[in-house]
């Protein structure tokens, strides 16, 4: 099927109609394999496709999606949507983006995908499993690995003369093992994606990922409710990134719903805090030509040495805010309207290696795992349960699990006094390993 | 790691469903699409139109059983969707989706096949049953199918199709009235409606062949108050397997009424304290920390993969006497329930623990076998394009004797929590943590002063055993469960007291 055709016809309709519309398609194929004690568990193939349709009518707007290309579906979807949007409400927010040139075309597709044998990708799943699970002997059984990829395409057009496309590919490796020691049961966790199978992770390094965790953390027991330092490994740290860029949604700062709201010029973190959101980074997880809207995306300098920058803009915040789309417009499948996220967003690496952090640090905690929700965009409120190992005097002295961790995100940004150098881009928002002067630590 | 998304005067039905007649816009949908929705309300028909006859499912359970295979199954799915969302007094989006497809699945051993397609088209259909067959390595099979009629306690009297958009639209204005009109300081309300029909069919190779239709409302308001650079948002949530009858027993202007409540009253709320000391979880919603905490692990998927700290512990005592935990997706029209499970099992009251000694766990067709035990109606899945795991439907800790005012009385220094976000836990491990979006101090046997940012966190196994006042007052609250993949549950406890657990708020002392 001819989809280019396809959206070209489909959105001639609409203006025939009088409206305005932005039809997003997408088009993949996945596979999913999953692995437990050296036995395949699953196999998942398919394809699928759908498009998702914004309809604008006299500044109303609806959002019509289907996954049938047939005539009489994308009729009756034209028409629906047509009829919808004419109840909705009036907003001069309601705005589509005007084409702009596309600069950068990162490199995201790896053409290897279809060359690659079925058997390889599950012995690479098999072997990272052996691996994970023989790293330690306190390791017992393994919670199962999984190797996935899908490539795709997407097509994102509208009536002002917006028309883009572009073919990704996505490749990701997980795994879990736990660790036993005496009644305690603790898994050890980890996830690394790529756009390109060769820069997939080595799979020792994976394996050992997860092991480390386990390892370090079983057995762990609460300390005292107190206050002390808070260091974030690479993962964990990913928590605050994830509140900030939350923070950042320019349509929620404009509803005052952010705790960055009013504080562009201003100093919210400390001089080692540079976060930067990066579109076009080549081989990136998160990099695209174009966003969720098809304005062309930008690598920025959110906050550079603690000062905010800027914040993140699809067309409709852009409105609100009297600015311009920064590409920001996410889409989360063909079946959401596009709203607001981020690239490759990433802490910027400082000079320290993790060990010099943890051996610099006096009291405090190394945290490893983080489970909960406890970051509130809209406050700046951060409470979250937490395990991981407790420091004394630079040493590493026992496990520690159960405690909540919890502070203000501008105080925690302010209060960021070590950043190391081991950042790896392995998934769309990542942090090298940092530590936080001084945080609330809840245990008994 | 699994965790929930975080994300009520009576009204006459002729008050809001004045179909189409009265100037609203009517549903377009493709006519034949509509038909096929529409059938199930009609009673049982032979072929549904547009849907597969008996003898292509057969042909494709052939297909998927042509390299052999220990079981395999058809299912197929429609579903209408509508969203509409109100945000600063007007309509803000309008929305409809169709979902259509069918997954296959072959079982060879402990090894799951699966394929799905969107194109419905006999040829693509048997090219995914070959893909999905790819896991087995035997003997060619086949099987004939009979249709059964499943219960019917999930249904919609008032059909989500039949109702015109413009009568929804109204639910959305009434609930942002009524939050508005509450207090002056309510600067901002949004609603968010969403319904959904879906309609399903499976066909297996032990000859099953059955359909259902769920209907499902999803209505949630937020409140929003400032006042002196203070500010906070208010939310609460209704949700049932029901057509747009529904609202009889639920006006929208009672949960804009919660909502509106509890942004007012947070106004004013200081930071939560830290350290561990006695809760009292508000009866509803407040379950969510049981299905965290105990139910996850009582999946009979994580007890075969003995990860789950429940693996091995039948007919112990892992609680106090007083505690009994209910998987049920029969219950009509809560949000968890359906008449079947997206196997094809009948839905049941699943006894999971009774009398503080475990009874039993959940079970999909593929755990049961394993297990040896009887499929309990948990095997659930997102869509066509999800295989089933095991899941929970509608858990709850039934109800006690005390009072809970009796619980504050009998609390010296402790937290209330009244109404949360969500939870998170490590199955594992059975750490698990628990964030509070309202809650209060108990001090001296009286609640006193609302606190804002506290998270619960413990240890499942603990929190359940550490349940010393269990409140005469069940009640349930509408979630959303996320095991990789999405399910609608409800959760269900009376207002109890944990003796003692972890609090972490920002305040220290």
């Amino acid at each position: 099927m001819d989809y280019e055709a396809l959206v070209k016809d489909t959105l001639r309709k609409f203006k025939q109609a009088g409206a305005d519309a932005e039809i997003f398609l997408q088009t993949g194929d996945s596979l999913e394999i999953s692995v437990r004690d050296g036995n395949l568990e699953n196999l998942k193939q398919s394809g699928s496709k759908g498009m998702g349709v914004r309809v604008f009518y006299k500044k109303k707007m609806s959002f019509v999606d289907s996954t049938d290309f047939s005539k009489g579906a994308v009729d009756s979807l034209v028409e629906k949507g047509l009829s919808l949007a004419k109840m909705a409400g009036k907003d001069e927010y309601n705005v589509l983006p005007e084409p702009r040139e596309v600069t950068h075309r990162p490199e995201i597709y790896d053409p290897e995908i279809k060359r690659i044998p079925l058997d390889k990708k599950i012995e690479l799943a098999k072997e990272v499993e052996r691996r994970a699970l023989s790293y330690h002997p306190l390791i017992t059984k393994p919670e199962g690995c999984s190797y996935s990829d899908n490539s795709g395409k997407v097509i994102v057009a509208n009536t002002l003369g917006i028309s883009e496309s572009y073919k990704a590919t996505y490749f990701h490796v997980e795994i879990g093992v736990i660790a036993e020691k005496g009644e305690s049961q603790q898994p050890g966790e980890y996830e690394t994606g790529s756009r390109f199978f060769s820069d997939l992770m080595d799979i020792q390094t994976i394996a050992e990922n997860a092991g480390r965790r386990a390892v370090a953390m079983v057995g762990g027991e609460p300390v005292k409710s107190q206050k002390a330092a808070v260091v974030f490994d690479r993962l964990t740290g990913e928590r605050l990134l994830d509140g900030v860029s939350r923070a950042l949604n320019g349509e929620q700062v404009a509803l005052e719903r952010s705790f960055l709201r009013g504080k562009i010029g201003e100093k919210i973190g400390s001089d080692l805090v540079t976060i930067v959101d990066d579109g076009i980074m080549n081989r990136g997880n998160a990099s695209r030509p174009v966003d969720g809207e098809g304005v062309p995306t930008q690598r920025r300098v959110i906050i550079e040495r603690g000062v905010l920058k800027g914040y993140f803009y699809n067309a409709r915040g852009a409105a609100r805010a009297k600015g311009k789309s920064t590409g920001s417009a996410a889409r989360w499948g063909y079946g959401q309207p596009p709203g607001i996220g981020h690239h490759n967003f990433y802490l910027v690496p400082g000079e320290l290696s993790s060990d010099e952090i943890i051996t610099g640090t006096k009291k405090g905690l190394y945290v490893f795992q983080t489970i909960g929700f406890g970051v509130d965009a809209e406050s700046g409120g951060f409470s979250v349960g937490a395990s991981g190992v407790w420091i004394v005097d630079g040493k590493v002295v026992g496990p520690v699990a159960r405690v909540a961790i919890a502070s203000h995100m501008l105080e925690m940004l302010k209060g960021i006094d070590a950043v190391a150098n081991d950042l790896i881009m392995d998934r769309s928002a990542a942090c090298p390993t940092f530590r936080i002067k001084e945080m609330t630590i809840g245990g008994i | 790691m699994f965790s929930f998304d975080f994300l009520k005067d009576i009204v006459t039905r002729r008050e809001f469903i004045r179909r189409g007649a009265s100037g609203g816009v009517t549903l377009v949908v493709a006519p034949p699409i509509l038909k096929a929705i529409l059938a199930a309300s009609q009673g049982a028909k032979e072929e549904i139109p547009g849907w597969l006859s008996k003898k292509e499912m057969e042909k494709l359970l052939k297909v998927a059983l042509s390299r052999g295979g220990d079981f395999a199954d058809v299912f197929l799915e429609r579903k209408l969707r509508r969203d509409i969302n109100m945000d600063e007094g007007r309509i803000n989006t309008v929305r409809f989706g169709i979902d259509q497809g069918v997954g296959i699945r072959v079982i060879k051993k402990d090894t799951t096949g699966y394929a799905f397609s969107d194109d419905l088209s006999m040829k693509k259909l048997k090219e995914t049953a070959r893909v999905a067959s790819e896991v087995a390595h035997s003997a060619a099979r086949s099987a004939s199918i009979s249709r059964s009629k499943p219960p019917h306690h999930v249904f919609a009297r008032i059909p989500l199709e039949s109702v015109a958009e413009s009568e929804k639209l109204d639910l959305l204005k009434r609930a942002d009235a009524a939050a508005r009109g509450y207090d002056s300081r309510i600067r901002n309300a949004s609603v968010d409606y969403h319904d959904e029909t879906r309609r399903i069919v499976i066909a297996n190779s032990k000859g099953v062949w059955i359909e259902d239709e769920r209907p499902i409302i999803y209505f949630t308001v937020w409140a929003q108050a400032s006042q002196n650079g203070k500010r906070h948002r208010g939310r609460s949530r209704r949700s049932g397997t029901k057509g747009i009858e529904f609202f009889e027993g639920h006006p929208p202007e009672e949960p804009a009424l919660t909502a509106a409540k509890e942004a007012i009253v947070m106004l004013d709320a200081e930071e939560a304290p830290s350290g561990e000391m006695p809760v009292v979880v508000e009866a509803g919603w407040g379950g969510v920390l049981f299905h965290e905490a105990v139910g996850h692990g009582l999946e009979g998927d994580l007890v075969q993969a003995k990860t789950s700290f429940y693996y091995g512990k039948l007919g112990e005592q892992v609680a106090s006497e007083h505690i009994n935990l209910v998987d049920e997706g029969s219950i009509p029209g809560l949000r968890g329930s359906a008449n079947i499970d997206d196997e094809g099992t009948a839905t049941q009251q699943n006894i999971l623990i009774e009398k503080g000694v475990l009874k039993g766990y959940m079970h999909s067709l593929l755990t049961a076998r394993q297990f040896g035990a009887k499929p309990t109606g948990n095997g659930r899945r997102e869509s066509y394009k999800h295989f089933p795991l095991v899941r929970m439907t509608n858990t709850y800790i039934m109800e006690g004797k005390t009072d809970p005012q009796d619980m504050f009385r009998a609390t010296k220094k402790g937290l209330y929590a009244k109404a949360f976000w969500g939870g998170v836990v490590d199955t594992a491990s059975g750490n698990f943590t628990f964030s509070v979006r309202e809650a209060y101090l108990i001090e001296d046997g009286k609640v006193t002063r609302p606190v804002r940012g506290a998270t619960l966190v413990g240890s499942g196994p603990e929190a359940l055993r550490s349940i010393d006042m269990l409140g005469n007052n069940l009640g349930f609250g509408p979630g959303t469960c996320g095991k990789g993949q999405w399910v609608p549950v409800t959760s269900g406890q009376p207002t109890l007291r944990l003796s003692k657990i972890t609090v972490g708020g920002t305040k220290s002392d």
